[in-house]
């Protein structure tokens, strides 16, 4: 549970309650999915350029273990977070340059180059810093400290069952107050159970023993629309896409651009969001981009389906009477499911497609090895809703969430100019070129979105959904 | 006995040992590389974490000098630490086994309260209808699958009945009853094949027990049937049934797989797949450990049933 290492922190509710961040993201308007930053353990900041800021921290703050929360605390996360050699962050923090500590609560931050997004991404629990005791760090090391996270969060760790449940407690000294003026959280305490097969949890929920469930699929999601004592929160913004895919652009076919087009114009979005999309699924065309944020543009081409035109580019391409390829997914869902339905979509326009389901790690090391026609995966455009410029973790040369590994020289160059810029205008314009590129060069492709849906009961008040987690510190239950 | 005894126990160590090289050698043959499982598919291109992971797994070093390291450390009580979870991996199996032995053991329960009373009321109703519900019963314990059966289950008693949690497990330090509430519908599930099998074994070694000539006289004795039945013949029948009951143990600890993954209930049988689809080696070899010495414990204790069941075996 060291937050730094694992992403189970940031995956599993808990991790919005055993720690804060030195700032965080709220909701402004659910209808454009705009969200402000607002301070979590900072006070206030400043960015006199794109590459220093300065925060200035809450002061009097205390981690769970009584060590004091400070300026010099932070400076050593962040620094830890970039050169620690299991963390996650690495990649995403390696633009740090120095983190100081010029007294107990100014924290200056120096970037080694301008980077217009590295502050928003510190607010999103995907790419944030959590803060964590130095001080229990040191005194337990990195595997003690993994198995008893020591945070400043409204919830204290207890006790952690592994692969069966968290328990926390309430953090009596939490330095929040509800609107009410009471100190937070309200409750006294919350266990994370883990629930390995999604119908049962879900029957959990129907029979109010678990009150909340987090990110159910589309199919429990139109279930629990059906329950009066359940209440459903979409979240578009933190949905999935089913799916991602890439295709390798180093060997035959697909390293011709036409057949890369012509796969995708094979995809009929409309009738997967109908079969797969219970209700709530929308076509979505733009890869790696969210509606709303820089660079989005609905004018940028995109492929609806048409098998005419997958007939003529392949036949431009050299294969007038089709293909064959291996399309390789990870064995699990939704992965098998919409396999079977680009198999079938792909094989009905002359593209006749073998699905290789495989387990996880041989997945992982075909990939690596390049030892595949097209794969996809599972994700979110969650990031780039945060800022554009978190896509450079995925769409660069080397990036680590490159996992087609293809590489073009101008989308590197853009998201570099993208990031070193403020201007919001000449941001957009530039991370559009970005959308641009992707869709006419056809290096990565998507299925359908579906929202993200939070499942609660219906007497669970308080709960915010803090940009996709639940953020349970002012939670309470009507009894 | 005591000789017999000390001599089966010995016999653990040779047959334990072969086994941990096995699944040692096993894991390694296993397609996929463990540190990426560890690191998961968004590092695919993190060289410094991968790096980092393949030498604290110890995978820089030789096959045999890995195994040899794990096997000096196993022998002081050391099975190293799961590089999952980052728990001492003696300390999983101490939190883990509990639950599997409880699951197993009401499991267990249930087979045989259900499938000897119906065993010997079939076989002593042989063609009736109540031998027919009994066939019916064995029939659908054996073809249903456990999994289906333990979402059935849910179903029944959890959403619609709402007398049983859906999931999760309580510990016995909590209370006997909670404890037993969390446990009763997987026990159910996991114990359904058992009961099928049993009873269908019952029900065929009374029959063939009682066609035996002794019980011939002691009913022309005059002895009550229900006396000829419990008395003189469901001992001796009993033998091939706990034979078959000291195979299905062991396919109880395999089903524990499915159930506890079903069922949320943190066992031996979910780290066992946790532990296989992460590469965990430590952890891997902890569980197939403790899950060779339950084996061999049960095979053991099945050969001294026999021994008190027919007074004619005598072990030496």
């Amino acid at each position: 549970m060291d937050p730094h290492i694992s992403t189970m922190a940031g995956d599993m509710i808990g991790a919005e309650a055993l720690f804060n961040n030195l700032v965080r993201l709220e909701l402004v308007d659910p209808k454009t999915w705009e969200h402000k930053l607002v301070g979590d353990l900072a006070e206030s900041w400043d960015q006199p350029d794109l590459k220093t800021i300065v925060f200035k921290l809450k002061s009097g703050i205390k981690f769970h273990d009584g060590s004091p929360f400070n300026a010099e605390v932070a400076a050593w996360n962040l620094l830890r977070s970039r050169d620690h050699p299991k963390s996650y962050l690495k990649q995403q923090m390696s633009i740090l340059e120095s983190a100081e500590a010029p007294d107990a609560t100014t924290l200056r931050i120096k970037l080694k180059a301008a980077n217009a997004g590295f502050l928003r991404n510190l607010g999103y629990t995907g790419t944030a810093v959590p803060m964590i005791s130095k001080v229990a760090v040191d005194k337990t090391g990195d595997d003690g400290f993994a198995r008893t996270p020591v945070g400043t969060g409204p919830f204290k760790f207890k006790q952690w069952v592994t692969d069966d449940r968290l328990i926390t407690e309430r953090n009596t000294e939490y330095f929040e107050q509800g609107a009410d003026g009471k100190p937070l959280p309200y409750l006294d305490g919350f266990i994370s159970r883990y629930v390995p097969d999604a119908s049962v949890a879900m029957v959990d929920m129907k029979a109010g023993t678990m009150h909340l469930l987090q990110r159910v699929s589309a199919k429990d999601a139109a279930d629990a629309k059906n329950d009066s004592n359940l209440v459903t929160s979409e979240l578009p913004w933190a949905g999935d896409v089913y799916f991602f895919g890439g295709f390798n652009v180093t060997k035959a076919p697909f390293n011709d651009v036409k057949v890369r087009q012509a796969a995708l114009y094979g995809i009929d979005r409309e009738g997967m969001a109908k079969a797969l999309g219970f209700g709530i699924g929308t076509p979505y065309y733009y890869g790696e981009w969210a509606k709303g944020a820089l660079g989005y543009d609905e004018s940028v081409a995109r492929y609806e389906y048409n098998p005419d035109k997958v007939k003529a580019l392949l036949k431009e391409a050299g294969y007038p009477d089709g293909l064959s390829i291996e399309l390789k997914v990870i064995a699990r869902e939704p992965e098998n499911t919409i396999g079977e339905f680009v198999q079938q979509m792909w094989t009905a326009v002359g593209i006749k497609t073998k699905l290789v389901a495989m387990e996880r790690l041989s997945w992982i090391d075909a990939v690596r090895a390049m030892n595949f026609d097209t794969c996809f995966w599972r994700g979110s455009f969650a990031y780039t809703a945060v800022d554009a410029d978190t896509a450079s973790l995925r769409i660069t040369t080397g990036s680590s969430g490159n996992w087609a590994q293809w590489s073009d020289p101008d989308v590197d160059r853009l998201m570099k100019e993208g990031a070193a810029v403020s201007d919001p205008k000449k941001r957009q314009e530039t991370y559009r070129q970005v959308l641009q590129i992707l869709q006419e060069k056809a290096y990565v492709y998507s299925g359908i979105s579906v929202p993200g849906v939070n499942v609660l009961r219906k007497e669970v008040q308080g709960v915010i959904n803090n940009f996709a987690q639940p953020d349970l510190r002012a939670a309470w239950i009507n009894k | 006995m005591t000789q017999y005894l000390l001599r089966r126990i010995t016999y653990f160590v040779p047959v334990v040992f072969l086994v941990t090289v096995v699944v040692f050698a096993i894991t390694l043959l296993l397609p996929g590389d463990p540190a990426m499982a560890f690191l998961g598919e968004g590092n695919i291109n993190d060289k410094v974490a991968y790096q980092a992971m393949r030498q604290e797994l110890g995978l820089d070093r030789p096959v045999p000098v890995q195994y040899a390291m794990w096997l000096s450390r196993a022998v002081q009580g050391d099975l190293g630490r799961s590089v999952r979870t980052h728990e001492q991996v003696r300390d999983a199996l101490g939190a883990r086994l509990p639950v599997t032995v409880e699951l197993a053991s009401v499991a267990l329960i249930i087979a045989l309260v259900i499938a000897i009373p119906v065993g010997i009321l079939s076989a002593t109703r042989q063609n009736t209808k109540l031998d027919t519900v009994g066939t019916v019963m064995a029939i659908g314990g054996v073809a249903i699958p456990e999994f289906f059966m333990g979402i059935l289950l849910i179903y029944v008693f959890a959403l619609w009945l709402r007398v049983l949690p859906p999931s999760g497990f309580v510990p016995l330090s909590a209370g006997l009853w909670p404890s037993l509430q969390s446990i009763l519908l997987p026990a159910l599930a996991l114990g359904m094949t058992l009961n099928a099998v049993t009873m269908r074994q019952v029900r065929a070694s009374l029959i063939e027990v009682m066609q035996q000539e002794y019980v011939t006289v002691a009913r022309a004795k005059g002895l009550a049937e229900r006396r000829v039945v419990i008395n003189h013949s469901l001992k001796n029948a009993m033998i091939p049934v706990i034979t078959v009951i000291g195979l299905q143990i062991g396919r109880l600890f395999g089903g524990a797989v499915v159930i506890e993954t079903i069922f949320a209930l943190p066992g031996m049988g979910r780290l066992a797949a946790d532990s296989i689809f992460f590469r965990d080696f430590p952890m891997l070899q902890g569980v197939v450990l403790v899950m060779a010495m339950a084996v061999l414990t049960c095979n053991l204790l099945t050969d001294m049933v026999y021994a008190y069941l027919d007074p004619r075996i005598r072990y030496s």
